[in-house]
């Protein structure tokens, strides 16, 4: 009985591997693949010999241009995923409408889509199948720190650029070579959210005395948390409660009773969505309301659903983002103008680090061209480009809270912009830094009675 | 000290009112059929959805909604009845497991599709406020939450003593061979169970969104601590679910006040399996 | 009734079986997509096949296996980071850990005689106990990943279990799959197999017969907390960090699945399974997710799956090994093979 079953056991292990390996590498664009057996070392340096009899000769470039999205579009991170894939792909849209990579012929970019998932594993896979199927110059996206952990050791692997749009300081700080993050760390968000409490407090003429530190316990949001404590330190400045919770809570209820016994002047709070409501209805039903209620890290509070759900409640309250709506360049507002008439609400976070993230991807692809003619698109030129970037005009900066972008040697931003938002008559305008704010901060927050 | 712990405690035990609210749909269901439905907290989430649609095209507060979610999730239980679970009971229970997984992650990729992933509230409902007896604070919206909860618990009860379609569901549960025998027909008294069971999850959801969000994935919240008030209450004791999901909200607040935020749920986990070593059938069961 | 032996003269096929599956790499090494994907495969089809010990032979419902997984992973990591341990003797360590706190646990679970749905919604709630645990250690888990140490190849590369290909991982899982079959297989004709089978059946009178089910379950749970142990060093090391998101309840509910969409008790049901499933769902997912970027529509495939899995579910409750076994067996009649 046992060797029948054995047999038929064996028959499906080798039918399913042959399965497995006959759906795997799908049929790819012809010219894609010229490409590929040009520029990428597979199995030790054989291509690199066959690139180089002759010096002169010029690599074929592709017909178009892949860039890879690979984000949560399933699971609990889904908010910032699917919007990450709207800026992406918005991103793509303008850059070919402006005539695609110049310096490459006018080559256009193409966009794949990848679902990460909420696992490691689906993460994971959707890269490897992403660059085993579709083979992208680049990869965008990832938004969760331990989905680019896992992701960059592959994109690393395999010689392709990572921009990575999530917060996490770490995340660049594992020797990765390929692996960029245009936007800023959450410890920028954290101090930024902690300078704007304090200057906005010494503009109004409001003292404070101390503050709290509330986060969700994801990696992102003890990011935030630290950056706002080490800020508070350098200053002196009294931190008396620091509290973590996860982000599935039902009932904020007790957590914020206790901040109203603590009775801190600011709580700096780091959310992730769905605990923004949560709490923003928690602080208005208890009836307690610090001088001024910061949020950091770039997630609830000021996005439309939160606005929404909030009402009057969410008036005042103000959070860090990675990227500013308001920005008044030509290339952000058709951006956002085209994003408000198709989807009603103006883009934050996911969208517009993404849609700057493919302009960086767009500027440093023009940049090799320039800088490698012959071999534009081979990883190690690309790489190369990408770290002479110093970008101080141009759609990329266009868009970027801040006016500089240079990469260092771990891939980070040299020149991060963090901006604030606020809501104010129901709609997030940026009230901070003053040289790019739209009106200024209510403070302290309008619900706040002495 | 003493009155931080009090907070705490009133706060628990309000809020507990709801988790057994949502138990009492599993304690029916589990109780009467023997049917395991790993899908009940994703009930609770899609409840919370239809919340949010009935509230934002009617302009209807939070609480007013379970006069249409009610009967929209008793036709939904009945449809999940004759389409999956009828198929199921004559199997193992890990055949209901399976199915019941496939019905959750279809629910998840359902609510995904359908609203996207964006938390989804409504706007501040009338019953949010707060008051204070003896100098603790209470919420408004958890006061009334759990008042409403205990009335529609004390209706169920009612309805399975004092009617004969709850003798009938009695019935089968005790004695499923003896209840067919005496002219119960079994199919029909087990959907009339199981979207009972389901549609009290729509008063739950109606409650829960005047203070809360959903989210697809919002369900793994409550359907495992629904669990954990049945397992600590025992099947078939009324009045145990409601103290047990005191307990369990108790737990809950307490740890969360005095310990860890983070570890909210450790200490309910821990009631649940020392009860379940030395009480397999509950603190109050009745069989 | 006498073991059959795993191997012996008359199934050659089974040798040359397992030698394709052997150089089934040396053909795919440059599609690390499916490499990983078998691995993944293989990965899920060890966890299903230990869980089906204690699941399909023993009748309870175990929903821990993260719970394990996720301590061997700890254990494995935590020993490399902090005393530079190799994970091939760590991943060891942390499966003696796995298993002696599954011990600890069985005891008085066995004991007090914790039943079908409690048992399982009880390991469910160790996989979340034992998350906030390490969510709250902030000296070995804590919020913020821990990233192993990684070299991309020599003899480093080794000692660290961390490789810049999949096909050691491959191997790595081929062989503890082989390993669980002989385990499986050996246990299925012994003493306390016919316990186990006995168990699943029907426990009280089994216990009449003179047999002691407590003792019987335990060895159950211990073997097959000792593999999850086992794969989750591996399955640390693939994934190049910790984090207390290991410890999930849908990993576990997963590997369940597996176990019972394969068949319950039967030894290559689980495998059977998780090549199906698990490269089913990867498959609707890598062709399905990014089909309309931007419409929202990315949780269709997620509905494909589940409906797949009820309808496997409410027409083939028995799990889909007899099937394919039925099928298979027509096949040889079709040919003519007696």
């Amino acid at each position: 009985m046992s060797t029948k079953v054995l047999k038929v056991l064996f028959v499906v292990v080798m039918v399913g591997m042959m399965v497995l390996s006959a759906c795997g590498p799908a049929p790819t664009p012809q010219v894609v693949e010229k490409q590929v057996e040009v520029t990428r070392i597979v199995e030790g340096q054989v291509q690199v010999v066959t690139a180089t009899p002759e010096p002169v000769q010029k690599a074929e470039l592709p017909k178009e241009i892949v860039v890879g999205v690979v984000q949560p579009l399933t699971g609990w991170a889904t908010v910032f995923g699917q919007e990450g894939v709207i800026g992406a792909e918005m991103a793509i849209k303008h850059i070919n409408d402006a005539g695609g990579i110049k310096s490459l012929g006018g080559l256009k970019l193409r966009m794949e889509v990848e679902d990460a998932g909420d696992k490691p594993d689906t993460a994971k896979l959707a890269t490897e199948s992403m660059i085993n199927k579709h083979h992208p110059v680049a990869i965008l996206g990832m938004y969760i720190s331990r989905f680019v952990m896992a992701a960059s050791e592959v994109t690393d692997r395999e010689k392709v650029i990572l921009i990575a749009d999530a917060l996490v300081p770490q995340v660049t700080q594992m020797g990765r070579q390929y692996l960029f993050r245009p936007g800023p760390t959450a410890w920028d968000h954290g101090a930024l959210a902690y300078k704007f409490v304090r200057e906005v407090a010494a503009d109004n003429g409001v003292e404070l005395k101390n503050m709290a530190v509330l986060n969700e316990d994801s990696a992102n949001g003890r990011a935030n948390t630290l950056g706002a404590t080490e800020a508070a330190l350098m200053d002196q400045f009294p931190v008396i409660t620091a509290l973590e919770y996860p982000y599935d809570i039902t009932d904020a209820t007790q957590i914020v009773q206790q901040l109203k016994a603590a009775n801190p002047d600011v709580i700096i709070h780091t959310p992730y969505f769905n605990d923004a409501i949560v709490f923003g209805k928690a602080f208005k039903e208890v009836g307690y309301w610090p001088k001024f209620l910061m949020g950091a890290g770039a997630c609830g509070y000021v996005d439309p659903a939160s606005i929404e759900a909030l009402g009057e409640t969410a008036e005042g309250l103000a959070m860090t983002f990675s990227y500013n709506p308001a920005k008044n360049t030509p290339t952000n507002k058709k951006f956002v103008e085209e994003y408000v008439a198709k989807y009603g609400v103006i883009p934050t976070e996911g969208a517009g680090m993404n849609y700057y993230g493919a302009w960086v991807l767009a500027e440093a692809l023009e940049k090799s061209g320039q800088m490698f003619p012959d071999d534009p698109l081979k990883p190690e030129n690309l790489r190369a480009a990408f770290m002479a970037l110093d970008l101080t005009s141009g759609p990329a900066v266009e868009s970027y809270p801040s006016d500089h972008i240079k990469f260092d040697a771990l891939g980070d931003n040299e020149y991060p912009g963090v901006i604030v938002l606020q809501v104010q008559n129901g709609k997030p305008v940026v009230v901070y830094p003053k040289e790019v704010a739209e009106a200024k901060p209510i403070f302290p927050n309008p619900h706040y009675k002495p | 000290m003493t009155e931080t712990a009090i907070q705490g405690i009133i706060t628990g035990v309000l809020m507990g009112m709801i988790y057994a609210l949502i138990a009492l749909g599993i304690s029916i269901i589990f109780g009467v059929m023997n049917v395991v439905n790993f899908a009940h907290g994703d009930f609770v989430m899609f409840s919370m959805y239809l919340s949010y649609v009935l509230g934002t095209a009617l302009v209807w507060d939070a609480v007013q909604t379970p006069l249409l979610t009610f009967p929209i999730l008793l036709i939904f239980g009945l449809i999940v009845y004759y389409l999956i679970i009828d198929r199921t009971l004559r199997q193992l229970y890990v055949v209901q497991l399976a199915a019941t997984v496939g019905l959750q992650i279809m629910m998840r990729a359902a609510a995904l599709v359908i609203w996207r992933g964006q938390p989804r509230a409504l706007q501040y409902s009338f019953i949010q406020g707060n008051f204070e007896i003896f100098g603790f604070q209470v919420l408004t919206s958890r006061f009334v939450a759990a008042v409403i909860s205990l009335i529609f618990i004390a209706a169920v009860a009612y309805f399975m003593n004092k009617t004969w379609a709850g003798a009938a569901m009695r019935a089968a549960s005790d004695d499923l061979d003896a209840a067919t025998l005496m002219g119960v027909n079994y199919h029909r008294t087990y959907a009339l169970t199981f979207a009972l069971g389901s549609a009290l999850t729509a008063i739950a959801g109606g409650l829960l969104m005047s203070f809360q969000q959903t989210d697809p994935v919002g369900g793994i919240r409550f359907g495992f601590l629904s669990w954990c008030v049945l397992a600590l209450a025992g099947l078939g004791s009324i009045p145990g679910l409601i103290a047990a999901g005191a307990i369990v909200g108790v737990a809950e607040s307490l740890q969360v006040t005095f310990f860890n935020p983070q570890g909210r749920l450790l200490a309910v986990y821990a009631i649940f399996i020392l009860v379940l070593w030395l009480k397999p059938r509950g603190l109050f069961g009745r069989k | 009734m006498k073991r059959p032996k795993l191997l012996n003269s008359k199934n050659i096929a089974i040798l040359v079986v397992l030698a394709i599956a052997i150089v089934l790499p040396l053909f795919l090494r440059t599609n690390q997509y499916v490499l990983f994907l078998a691995t993944t495969v293989l990965l899920y089809a060890v966890l299903a096949s230990a869980w089906n010990i204690i699941g399909g032979m023993a009748g309870q419902l175990d929903l821990g296996a993260a719970a394990y997984v996720g301590l061997g992973a700890f254990t494995t990591g935590t020993l490399l980071i902090r005393f530079n341990l190799t994970p091939w003797v760590g991943m060891f360590i942390g499966a003696l850990l796995a298993m002696g706190i599954a011990t600890l646990i069985g005891i008085p679970l066995f004991g007090f005689k914790v039943k079908e749905v409690w048992y399982a919604l009880s390991s469910s709630a160790l996989v979340e106990v034992f998350r906030a645990i390490f969510m709250m250690w902030n000296k070995v888990g804590g919020p913020t990943e821990r990233y192993l140490p990684f070299s991309a190849e020599g003899p480093r590369s080794w000692y660290l279990m961390r490789f810049n290909t999949y096909v050691p991982y491959f191997y790595i899982m081929l062989a503890l799959l082989v390993v669980v079959f002989i385990i499986n297989h050996r246990i299925r004709y012994s003493k306390l197999g016919y316990s186990l089978l006995a168990l699943g059946e029907d426990e009280d009178a089994v216990e009449v017969l003179g047999v002691d089910s407590r003792l019987c379950k335990l060895k159950a749970l211990m073997i097959y907390s000792f593999v999850a142990g086992l794969v989750g060093g591996v399955y640390g090391c693939i994934y190049g960090y910790l984090h207390p998101s290991f410890f999930s309840t849908d990993m576990s509910l997963e590997v369940v699945i597996l176990g019972i969409v394969g068949g319950m008790g039967v030894t290559y049901g689980p495998l059977l399974a998780a090549i199906f499933l698990v490269s089913f769902r990867e498959y609707l997912r890598a062709s399905l997710s990014g089909m309309f970027p931007g419409k929202g529509l990315e949780g269709l495939y997620l509905m494909v799956y589940a409906l797949i899995l009820i309808v496997v579910a409410l027409f083939q409750p028995r799990g889909i090994a007899p099937l394919i076994k039925r099928g298979f067996l027509k096949l040889k009649s079709f040919v003519g093979v007696k």
